[in-house]
């Protein structure tokens, strides 16, 4: 199994503000890893650099064996962010084919049945509940069956039905295709019953890397 | 996907999420028509023609103040600049399309104001050069906003800044197309400063395509 995504001493500032120090890990095709740590421990951040949002101030990352902010990249990976990146103004629907041309890939029946959104195809998206415009983002992020999955915070403001849908069928089935998931979260009940690499995060640091 | 199917994918989004801001569109499209009308009542008709073909420029400026808070700001005030950023396509496309949008805009109140300065301000029907230097002025408006607009997106004072940005670099174009305006109205040629126009045109699309990609790449 190759790398997937590979970090040698990355730090990033915000400011004078460290939020990553030197991190350095490797991350093999085909698995889940869950990155946990508190509030203010790197989580996020280091999602953003890995996905192309934020530049590292210092280190090498590798994401997909293409070096940081390549484009290929974004062609082969799925984010959700910790907030819904959609278009209040535009349907569902919309939203899914707007996302989805970019990718010249076709909104996919399966992940829109096992999340349900069907039933809500024709609606403004800024008239859905939040736990809906997660439900909606998801879809949004795995429509193209992108290689890396990068979730910031997936469970937060979603029911528990949701949970178990993303943690027992969505999640499981992508990396049996080899495809690989990476979910920053402060909780990882979730996803407890699958296989998986825990990396915990503290001040910007990594202190644990454990097979689970 | 191509480049051309990116842009017009984007164009076709922000088109969609604009119409469906139904108040705003009103309020842009209904202001030059309660300015014009205004100005029909108000001022002589000695003075009409010369008053209402500079009316455009307030005019303008005021579409360009309104762009500038929708173009990037918007995307960044709804979260839906990363979604901008994740999306495999050249910071270079994202710019022209947001140009475009733009320039549809500025140009179609720009036109609006024209024909209800016929109707309401006493105009005689404007010529033909009066519409070219309505266009370059509006692309050289469209470039200025969408450039505005990502230079103050994560800036926290925006809205005070906003007014200024745009009044300093509108300056050049706006100055051109008054004394365009001015000289087609005292019926001599504007072949300079139909010339001049193009070339800031030109520089002002080479100047924001360059520092729009770079800005948008940069966090």
């Amino acid at each position: 199994m190759g790398n997937i995504v590979e970090t040698v001493s990355l730090w990033k500032a915000y400011g004078s503000v460290w939020a990553l120090r030197n991190v350095s890990i490797s991350i093999n095709s085909g698995c889940l890893v869950l990155v946990l740590g508190p509030n203010g421990a790197g989580k996020s951040t280091l999602i953003k650099i890995l996905c192309g949002l934020l530049k590292p101030t210092k280190g090498v990352v590798r994401v997909l064996g293409f070096k940081h902010g390549c484009r290929e990249i974004k062609r082969r990976i799925g984010v959700v962010l910790h907030e819904p990146i959609l278009y209040g103004e535009l349907t569902v629907l919309e939203n899914l084919v707007f996302y989805s041309s970019f990718y010249n890939s076709k909104v996919d029946d399966w992940v829109v049945r096992v999340l349900g959104i069907d039933t809500v195809f024709r609606e403004r998206v800024d008239r859905l509940s939040y736990g809906w415009r997660k439900k909606v983002d998801l879809a949004r992020a795995l429509i193209h069956s992108p290689n890396l999955l990068l979730l910031d915070e997936p469970f937060s403001g979603l029911d528990e039905s949701t949970c178990e849908t993303i943690s027992k069928q969505i999640i499981p089935a992508f990396i049996e295709n080899g495809r690989t998931v990476v979910i920053a979260s402060h909780i990882g009940e979730y996803v407890n019953h699958i296989p998986h690499v825990e990396i915990m995060l503290a001040n910007g640091e990594v202190r644990i890397i454990r097979d689970m | 996907m191509s480049s051309l199917n990116h842009l017009l994918t984007l164009l076709r989004k922000d088109l969609t999420v604009e119409i469906r801001r139904s108040q705003e569109i009103l309020v842009v499209f209904m202001f030059p028509l309660a300015v014009i009308i205004g100005l029909g009542f108000m001022v002589s008709t000695m003075y009409a023609g010369f008053l209402a073909y500079h009316l455009i420029w307030p005019l303008m400026l005021f579409e360009a103040v309104f762009l500038t808070t929708t173009i990037f700001m918007r995307e960044v005030e709804k979260g839906t600049m990363n979604g901008i950023k994740l999306l495999p396509c050249s910071p270079v496309v994202v710019c022209i399309a947001k140009s475009i949008y733009a320039f549809i805009f500025t140009l179609s109140t720009s036109i609006e104001a024209l024909i209800l300065l016929v109707f309401f301000g006493r105009l005689h029907p404007p010529s033909i050069q009066v519409y070219y230097i309505v266009l370059l002025v509006s692309i050289n408006i469209a470039l200025i906003s969408t450039f505005s607009s990502v230079l103050t997106m994560y800036s926290e004072g925006k809205f005070i800044i906003i007014p200024f940005i745009i009044t300093l670099l509108s300056i050049p174009s706006i100055s051109l197309g008054a004394i365009g305006l001015q000289k087609i109205l005292l019926n001599i040629a504007i072949d300079n400063e139909l010339k001049t126009l193009i070339t800031t045109t030109i520089i002002t699309v080479l100047i924001n395509t360059l520092l729009i990609s770079l800005e948008i790449e940069e966090e």
